[in-house]
């Protein structure tokens, strides 16, 4: 079953076209990363999924069902910037919030346990406008934990944090995957996605053009440099076997970039079973970042 | 919901300038024996109750200023959206705005029957239950009129989604503009239609005591009545309900279709 299918989803502002025939699923569990570069539709499709903007095709269901008050319950979401009522203290904020959610029972020490994992207890009286932006973005984070959802959204958690609370953020991320929780996180540091995400979607221009877990994407990229002493004769026959999506020569060696389906394990093999002896066989792994820039060319 | 100060100013202001010019206008004591004109009986049971509320009518800008403030803070400060996001429908939005426009309405009204009430006791003699009472049904007239200014304001507040430009429009509105349009019609269409426009329809809710209630029985108080004879109050009640659910319907479906 999945946690949120999305058919066909495209959205246009004006001549812009923000998201393009949009077909994604997250399944129970997963901690999904969406990444793209500014204007890519991230946050669009994010808001579309909350009903915050209405599509213009497609639609999408949450536990295979169409949006309605018992799936808006299991969700906790943080979009864009935090949006609260300036005039209110953060703990009269959180309980509108706690009413919007129907929580009934323990209001007082839901929002108590909130409040603590983002460190802002002592802060509850505050005023909310008097809030520095980490701050704010903390009683965002605070306030899509009440009620302990089922499904996490979160758009660029860490804007504004600094880096405890960057940290912070990914162990309180990774506690509620701990938990068994379904987390769609849109964010620029790909550097954090790469370390907490399971799966990843990748869009560019409102089309997603990646879409597959973390670790298949980076792989993608692995660069392999191959030395032995039949260079040549190692090139023509990689050439034939297809393994290779790309293989060139750099000084003495050979530099390849294999399918998908090969590692660097099968080179060797194949190397010994056509009586070449590798001397060097080396792995640079590419990182997601890489990855990323390298797709977005 | 707590209150925003803007709210709490506005209906401070409502409450403190309403006070001040019932104060002043009660003490402006005009008599003239030949006609029978005595200004005094208009502040008495159950003239009072005309006289005040029509007073009242001047002052219900404030709670719809007061309703637009909130509305357009919501909207400025992305809580509507944020709302949402927490699992709150956009027709619950809108019911939600509605029954705070009812309560601030309803505050007043309640406002406008306590001094009308305590008014009306210090300045009639002979007071009897019946007298009181007689013509209260005032306030319920002005309960609808401050309704009706209020969902007005309520429906601008979200089409225009800017405190600053829905208080504009809804002044010019309310009042010259429905006056120039009805001029302006007035030469085209049957007089009796320009009873539907719906500022007129809701001013006319709260009437003014009759020329008797001035002047006293007598013919030149039958003559001024006369001469300015109103079709009946229950029209304009009619016309205001329908605009009241016009504006209602409006603002659910403003918040339906636009994106927050």
């Amino acid at each position: 079953m999945s946690i949120l299918s999305i058919n066909g989803l495209s959205k246009r502002y004006g001549n812009v076209r923000a998201l393009n025939d949009l077909n994604l699923e997250v399944k129970p569990s997963q901690i999904f990363g969406i990444l793209g570069p500014n204007g890519s539709g991230k946050t669009t499709t994010l808001a579309i999924i909350l009903g915050v903007i209405k599509q213009d095709a497609g639609n999408f269901t949450w536990f295979n069902q169409l949006p309605n008050e018992l799936t808006n319950n299991s969700i906790g979401a943080l979009l864009e910037t935090p949006n609260f009522y300036p005039y209110l203290t953060l703990y009269q904020n959180l309980n509108v919030v706690s009413t919007i959610k129907r929580i009934e029972k323990n209001v007082e020490i839901e929002i108590e346990r909130v409040l603590r994992i983002v460190n802002l207890w002592e802060r509850k009286n505050s005023i909310f406008s008097t809030l520095s932006l980490g701050m704010k973005q903390r009683m965002s984070i605070a306030s899509l934990l009440l009620g302990d959802p089922q499904i996490l959204i979160l758009d660029e958690p860490a804007n504004g944090l600094d880096p405890q609370g960057i940290a912070e953020i990914r162990e309180i991320i990774k506690t509620e995957a701990a938990k068994g929780k379904t987390i769609l996180l849109a964010s620029h540091i790909l550097d954090e996605v790469e370390k907490v995400c399971t799966h990843v979607a990748i869009l560019k221009s409102g089309n997603l053009i990646a879409c597959s877990t973390v670790n298949d994407i980076v792989n993608q990229g692995d660069t392999l440099f191959v030395e032995c002493d039949q260079n040549q004769n190692l090139y023509d026959l990689l050439i034939r076997s297809g393994m290779t999506k790309t293989i060139e020569f750099e000084h003495k060696k050979l530099i390849l970039k294999l399918h998908h389906q090969y590692k660097a394990k099968d080179v060797n093999e194949f190397a010994f079973k056509n009586n070449i002896i590798l001397s060097q066989l080396e792995t640079h792994k590419k990182t997601l970042e890489s990855q990323f820039l390298e797709m977005m060319k | 919901m707590m209150p925003s100060q803007t709210i709490k100013a506005m209906m401070l202001i409502f409450a403190i300038l309403y006070g001040l010019v019932i104060l002043f206008a009660g003490n402006f004591n005009f008599k003239m024996q030949s006609t029978g004109l005595d200004i005094n009986n208009l502040y008495r049971f159950p003239h009072i109750w005309n006289t005040l509320t029509n007073f009242a009518e001047f002052f219900n800008v404030f709670p719809a200023i007061a309703i637009v403030s909130l509305i357009g803070t919501e909207f400025t400060y992305r809580t509507f959206r944020q709302n949402i996001i927490d699992g709150l429908t956009r027709n619950e939005i809108v019911t939600g705005k509605i029954i705070l426009g009812l309560m601030i309405s309803i505050a007043c009204t309640l406002f406008v029957f306590v001094i009308t009430l305590i008014y009306g006791i210090i300045t009639t003699p002979n007071l009897g239950l019946g007298l009181i009472f007689q013509n209260s049904y005032q306030i319920l007239a002005y309960f609808l009129q401050v309704n009706a200014m209020v969902f007005l304001a309520m429906m601008l507040a979200f089409l225009l989604r800017n405190t600053a430009i829905t208080i504009l429009i809804f002044l010019v509105y309310c009042y010259p503009i429905d006056r120039i349009l009805r001029n302006t019609f007035s030469s085209i269409i049957d007089e009796r239609m320009l009873f539907f426009f719906p500022m007129k329809s809701i001013a006319e809710l709260t009437q003014w005591p009759t020329f008797q209630a001035a002047f006293g029985e007598g013919g030149i108080a039958n003559t001024l009545q006369e001469m300015n004879k109103q079709p009946s109050v229950w029209l304009y009640v009619i016309n205001t309900l329908v605009y009241c659910g016009i504006f209602i319907l409006l603002t659910f479906l403003s918040i339906r279709k636009k994106n927050l």
